[in-house]
């Protein structure tokens, strides 16, 4: 075992900064649904109940023994205390309502928006768009969904708190997602291809008239929760879908003027960049040193990105999800072994899930996830 | 004539391949003949791909647009059997809802001249199974996004072992989620994340 020269907090700023460490720092991304697995409780219990589903993400905490810091706090919704932030066009099926109790939530790919909104979108921007429309996408009496935001985002000002006392750091005190995620998910991955190749002008004057609303909430709430960093979820634009030429145009842009405002105001921002980002490597060198993390899910070349981005941001991933549910503690511990090895030499880099803990997962190979972490240091 | 709907379908030009679809069934051409030169395309769109010179967005364009103009042509087609290569039961396992990346595969893999038949989304272990022994497809495939989804595929390949019938079939897994691990889990004999790759793989099994 490494001899622990350095506090958990100190670790995570370290990593984040590609200043030196005295190991990896473990930060594993994490909903309720694996930790409501491991209490016995019905997914459907744990998302009902905020403490009990906050709660299991701390014994899962204390059962192995502890890590360095969270991605996201946990359980809660980083929003701001609006009317629109709690208006969000798509659906989500819930346990116990559209699906089994113990089903985690699943999102239904369905064109929620159609192309006929996007006037409205360049006009009203995209809070006003939202505040038009609140009834077609949350039906509830603005008092009621003004209370929902503020208990969020207050809930996640305490789940921040209180892994700080515990000398944890929540890298993320807000969350956006850049305008191509949002469209991709609200109008389907079919339909927004189509507006790309057939109707691009106009997607980019929606896109564009997106992004004041995008980054001002965002600023809003890190200051509101105190954290200092942005989760910035982008899982719809990467090689994987798009030539680069598409890329160039219709998600790069928009990343790249989110990451400098964010940075402006002194935040961090953490680059959700789920499905296959390879190809889009390079582009991430122009973006401001020492301010970002490059998270990914195993599906990016987590061993390219090290190559390309050493230097410049910090790694985080990738333990894949189907290893860890159903790889054996030995198979992790061999993986991980080599993410230190390889990402971890010269730091930058945070050992995590890939996009999420799966509520499959078993908790003997979370535990050599973590232990793995915390017991290897060759360099 | 059969070229340039090939063509169009490459650039995804949706005016002419629907308008020349249109015109050849006007003229009186057979549709089999029209979706043989649509398959051509196809075929083209699929090298283009493995290349790597298409990337995802110009399957679904094309693909989208040959599912359109196969909209057209299947009713007219009237009884005669279409030619096909193969036949392949697919679904996605009980437990999981996503099925944009099925239907991709489910479009690319009829382009190809397979008989495609798709179970849906939350599909029950025993239907995979039914659907084995009513259609006797050369090829069984599952689609998962979910890791929720890995059991019942499981449970589904125990059943299909139990009545005999796993020598009849080859099993492939597709899905953003799948990786060796997952193909061995479930016994199945090939896995991929790209609707192409997932083709080659199918159109290998039926060589064997
Ligand atoms: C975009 C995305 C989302 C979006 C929308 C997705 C949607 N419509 O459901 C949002 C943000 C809503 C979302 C939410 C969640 N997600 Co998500 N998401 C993704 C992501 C990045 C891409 C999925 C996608 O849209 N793919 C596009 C299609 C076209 O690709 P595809 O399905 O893979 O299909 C291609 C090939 O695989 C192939 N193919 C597909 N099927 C078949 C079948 C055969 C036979 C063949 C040959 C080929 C083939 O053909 C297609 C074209 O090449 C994946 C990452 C990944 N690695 O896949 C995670 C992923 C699916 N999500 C995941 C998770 C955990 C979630 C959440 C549970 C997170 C949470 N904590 O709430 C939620 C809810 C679950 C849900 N998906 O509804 C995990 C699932 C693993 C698990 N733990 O079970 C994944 C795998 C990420 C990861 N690495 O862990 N997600």
């Amino acid at each position: 075992m490494p001899k622990e020269t350095m506090t958990a907090m100190e670790r995570m700023e370290a990593a984040v900064k590609l200043e030196p460490v005295d190991r990896i720092p473990c930060a594993p991304l994490m909903d309720i649904f694996f930790p409501a697995r491991f209490k016995g409780y019905t997914i459907l219990e744990a998302l009902r109940d905020w403490k009990k589903g906050f709660y299991s993400i701390v014994d899962v905490f204390d059962e192995v023994g502890g890590w360095d810091g969270m991605i996201l706090p946990g359980y809660s919704v980083a929003t701001t205390p609006h009317v629109y932030s709690g208006v969000s066009p798509g659906k989500n099926l819930f346990p116990g309502l559209d699906l089994g109790q113990d089903e985690p939530t699943q999102f239904e790919e369905k064109e929620a928006l159609t192309r006929d909104d996007y006037d409205d979108i360049i006009n009203l921007g995209w809070n006003g768009f939202r505040l038009k429309n609140k009834d077609r996408f949350n039906p509830m009496d603005e008092d009621r969904i003004v209370k929902w935001t503020e208990r969020q985002i207050g809930r996640y000002k305490t789940e921040i708190e209180f892994w700080k006392e515990r000398g944890v750091r929540s890298l993320c005190g807000a969350m956006t997602r850049s305008p191509l995620m949002i469209l991709s998910t609200s109008r389907s991955l079919m339909e927004i291809t189509k507006d790309i190749y057939r109707i691009p002008d106009k997607l980019e004057a929606v896109m564009e008239a997106m992004m004041d609303d995008l980054i001002s909430d965002s600023i809003e709430a890190a200051k509101f929760t105190g954290e200092p960093g942005v989760f910035l979820v982008m899982e719809r634009g990467g090689g994987f879908y798009y030539p680069l030429k598409i890329y160039e145009r219709f998600e790069y842009p928009h990343m790249k003027r989110m990451v400098e405002a964010f940075a402006a105001e002194g935040l961090i921002t953490v680059m959700h960049l789920d499905q296959d980002y390879t190809l889009n490597l390079p582009y991430f060198l122009d973006l401001p040193p020492k301010m970002v993390v490059a998270e990914l899910d195993s599906t990016t070349d987590i061993f390219k990105a090290k190559e390309i981005l050493n230097g410049h941001m910090c790694i985080a991933g990738d333990v894949p999800a189907a290893l860890a549910s159903l790889g054996t503690p030995e198979e992790v511990e061999e993986y991980c072994k080599k993410l230190i090895d390889v990402v971890g030499k010269d730091g930058g880099f945070i050992m995590s899930t890939g996009c999420t803990c799966p509520v499959e997962c078993k908790m003997d190979n979370f535990r050599a996830m973590v232990e793995a972490t915390k017991n290897y240091w060759p360099h | 004539m059969g070229k340039s709907l090939a063509e169009a379908l490459v650039k995804f030009d949706e005016d002419a391949v629907l308008g020349e679809v249109t015109k050849r069934l006007d003229d009186g051409e057979s549709p089999m003949q029209i979706i043989r030169d649509l398959q051509n395309g196809m075929g083209l769109i699929g090298e283009h791909f493995n290349t790597g010179e298409f990337f995802l967005s110009e399957l679904l364009m094309s693909a989208d647009l040959f599912a359109r103009a196969m909209e057209i042509l299947e009713p007219r087609l009237e009884g005669t059997a279409m030619d096909t290569i193969g036949r392949i039961v697919i679904g996605t396992p009980k437990g999981d809802l996503h099925d944009i990346g099925k239907n991709i595969f489910c479009t690319v893999a009829k382009a190809a001249g397979f008989e495609v038949h798709d179970l849906g989304v939350d599909v029950p272990v025993k239907r995979f199974v039914e659907a084995v022994e009513e259609v006797k497809p050369q090829i069984l495939a599952f689609s998962a996004l979910l890791t929720t989804a890995f059991n019942s595929m499981k449970g589904a390949m125990d059943l299909v072992t139990e009545k005999g019938l796993r020598d009849s079939v080859k099993v492939i897994v597709g899905g953003g989620v799948v990786t060796e691990t997952v193909m061995n889990f479930i016994g199945a004999d090939g896995y991929t994340t790209d609707a192409m790759d997932g083709l080659r793989q199918c159109q290998e099994f039926l060589k064997l």
